[in-house]
């Protein structure tokens, strides 16, 4: 029992960075990008590759996996930041496709449909995390780092920057702001927390494989900044919890597990359709994610 | 000569995706991302009458593509419309569509399980010869069904009432409804109609290469890839971008290996993306 609570408790921390980093991209400065379950899987691939295959150590991997999400954002982030809001999220979904194509295509590297198993334990200046309560503590402690560090950018005068850009991009410009720089950088920032975030859930799963980092994922990461609320402390909180303790209970029916997978997304689905219907605002959200 | 072929078939099969797509958006005006649903939904639509029913090949095509023409009025009338009446911004109808592709594609595997379905149709798998290039008679079919959409859709959105009162609610809704055109129903009709196209797509693709739940998101990048580059504008045109789309791919594959048609798609993708006026922000209100 105290197991299973500790795996929610750790999913919950690593939703927590990737729909916290969501929002600062989305919520704050208007970009929806259908690809930041693309970041986290190069984070978790990297440190499954360094880390798991090559035997580089923990800091290591997620060093990698962060300087190749942020290459890769920053060269996606300088072709795409003119496109207007419907078009970004077109080349980000061609981007999320391509990543799990090429994550399960380049077999030499990333070991195709098969995935990389055998992802050790992190460890930290020799001590090695190697019980769910450590691994547990690991995440928290990089949810909160993630948190602050997201929250300490919104407060600051660069975030009053990225919500203008979101109002009004042109504004922006005749004010002096040099608005390229400012999304190109927001893309890259938000690219290496998700990446930390798939470091650490490569170190937990030990294990990963192209399924976990679709295009599924990342409507996921939007269902639960919407059902939150965007641009706001909690929101992305709220539903990063919500969503991944409340549906633990569809557990409790009787059907079988692969089922319930399918069943859970559905009801994502559905929950997303309704949000936007009903509350676009989220629970608690101080704006309505695509307005 | 085979490659040939090879670009002709695929770029076939973009074009009708990539027509489905076009004509969706120059009318609504906002990205149905749904449309790999539907793609899906013609596909096992077909799949089920064909296997579980044992009907002939041609009777669970007609099933397919209504079954995918359904499900898009369907989402229309009963998800966009609702939504626009209500205010929603085409921001938030993208976001909607990415719900229903979720919603879509898990309930088709609840409902036939995740595995990769194949159908064995004897008929459509005979190989002809064709200037020295060698295709499947379902092949054949996929290229000249292809062509004929084309044709006949330059000549409806050209001339026939019904394909007029398109092209005016795509340039102004509200414009065309002063006029007395029924607004509604040209969305309603839209959706039916691509959505078809893209039941066609997807019954054709798994007739060629087996049934997944996940089976339209590369078809749908293709397709929206294809509509981008002939101008998402260019409805008939977009078939041409499918062609296009196709050619590349195939000097792409032969160049380098299979492995990278994906990524070449995207290039070609973010390129256009960039040259094309009407997609580069004016960042705006």
């Amino acid at each position: 029992m105290v197991e299973y609570l500790l795996n929610l408790l750790i999913m919950t921390s690593l939703y927590a960075i990737l729909v916290v980093s969501f929002d600062l991209v989305a919520g704050q400065t208007g970009m929806l990008s259908l690809a930041h379950a693309a970041f986290y899987g190069i984070g978790a691939y990297g440190s499954a590759i360094v880390a798991g295959h090559l035997g580089g150590s923990f800091v290591t991997g997620v060093v990698a996996g962060a300087g190749c999400a942020a290459s890769v954002a920053a060269a996606l982030g300088w072709c795409s930041i003119q496109l207007r809001d419907d078009y970004f999220a077109i080349g980000s979904f061609g981007f999320q496709v391509i990543f799990i194509s090429l994550a399960t295509n380049l077999t030499p590297i990333t070991r195709g449909p098969f995935g990389i198993a055998g992802i050790p334990s992190p460890s930290l200046a020799g001590w090695v995390l190697d019980s769910k309560g450590e691994m547990a503590a690991l995440c928290v402690l990089v949810a909160g780092a993630a948190y602050w560090l997201v929250r300490a950018v919104s407060t600051s005068p660069l975030g009053r920057v990225l919500r203008a850009l979101r109002e009004d991009g042109v504004l922006v410009e005749v004010l002096g702001k040099d608005s390229r720089r400012v999304r190109v950088v927001v893309i890259v920032f938000t690219a290496c927390l998700s990446s930390v975030a798939g470091s650490l859930y490569a170190h937990f799963v030990s294990f990963v494989d192209p399924s976990s980092f679709g295009l599924t994922e990342s409507i996921l990461i939007v269902t639960m900044l919407i059902l939150g609320g965007a641009d706001s402390p909690l929101g992305p909180l709220v539903g990063a919890f919500s969503l991944v303790t409340l549906p633990e209970f569809l557990r409790l029916l009787p059907i079988p597990s692969a089922a319930v997978a399918s069943l859970r997304q559905v009801l994502y689905g559905v929950l997303l359709v309704a949000m936007v219907a009903a509350r676009p605002q989220g629970l608690v959200g101080r704006t309505t994610l695509g307005r | 000569m085979q490659w040939l072929a090879n670009a002709l078939i695929a770029g076939s099969v973009h074009g009708l995706v990539a027509i489905g797509f076009s004509l969706i958006y120059t009318t609504v005006r906002f990205f149905h991302f749904a449309h790999a649903a539907t793609f899906t939904v013609g596909a096992y639509g077909a799949y089920i009458v064909a296997s579980a029913l044992g009907s002939p090949i041609s009777v669970a095509v007609v099933c397919g593509v209504a079954a995918a023409g359904l499900v898009g009025g369907l989402m229309e009338l009963g998800i966009y419309e609702p939504l626009r009446r209500a205010g929603t911004s085409n921001l938030g109808l993208l976001l909607a569509s990415l719900g229903l592709l979720i919603v879509a594609q898990n309930t088709i595997a609840l409902a036939f399980g995740s595995e990769t379905k194949v159908l064995q149709v004897p008929s459509a798998s005979r190989v002809v010869e064709l200037l020295t290039a060698r295709l499947t008679l379902l092949q054949v079919t996929i290229v000249a069904v292809g062509f004929l959409l084309f044709v006949g859709l330059r000549f409806f959105v050209g001339t026939v009432p019904a394909g007029r009162q398109l092209r005016a609610v795509a340039d102004s809704a509200e414009l065309a409804q002063v006029v007395g055109v029924d607004v509604r129903r040209v969305y309603s009709l839209v959706f039916v109609i691509g959505s078809s196209l893209a039941g066609l797509a997807g019954l054709l693709i798994g007739l060629d290469t087996g049934f997944r739940p996940e089976m339209g998101f590369g078809p749908l990048l293709y397709g929206v890839t294809a509509a981008v580059v002939a101008g998402v504008d260019n409805v008939p045109g977009a078939y041409l971008g499918g062609l296009f789309l196709g050619v590349v791919q195939q000097i792409g594959v032969v160049a380098t290996s299979a492995r990278w048609q994906d990524t070449i798609t995207f290039v070609v993708l973010i390129i256009f993306l960039a040259v094309r006026r009407r997609a580069v922000a004016r960042f705006a209100t």
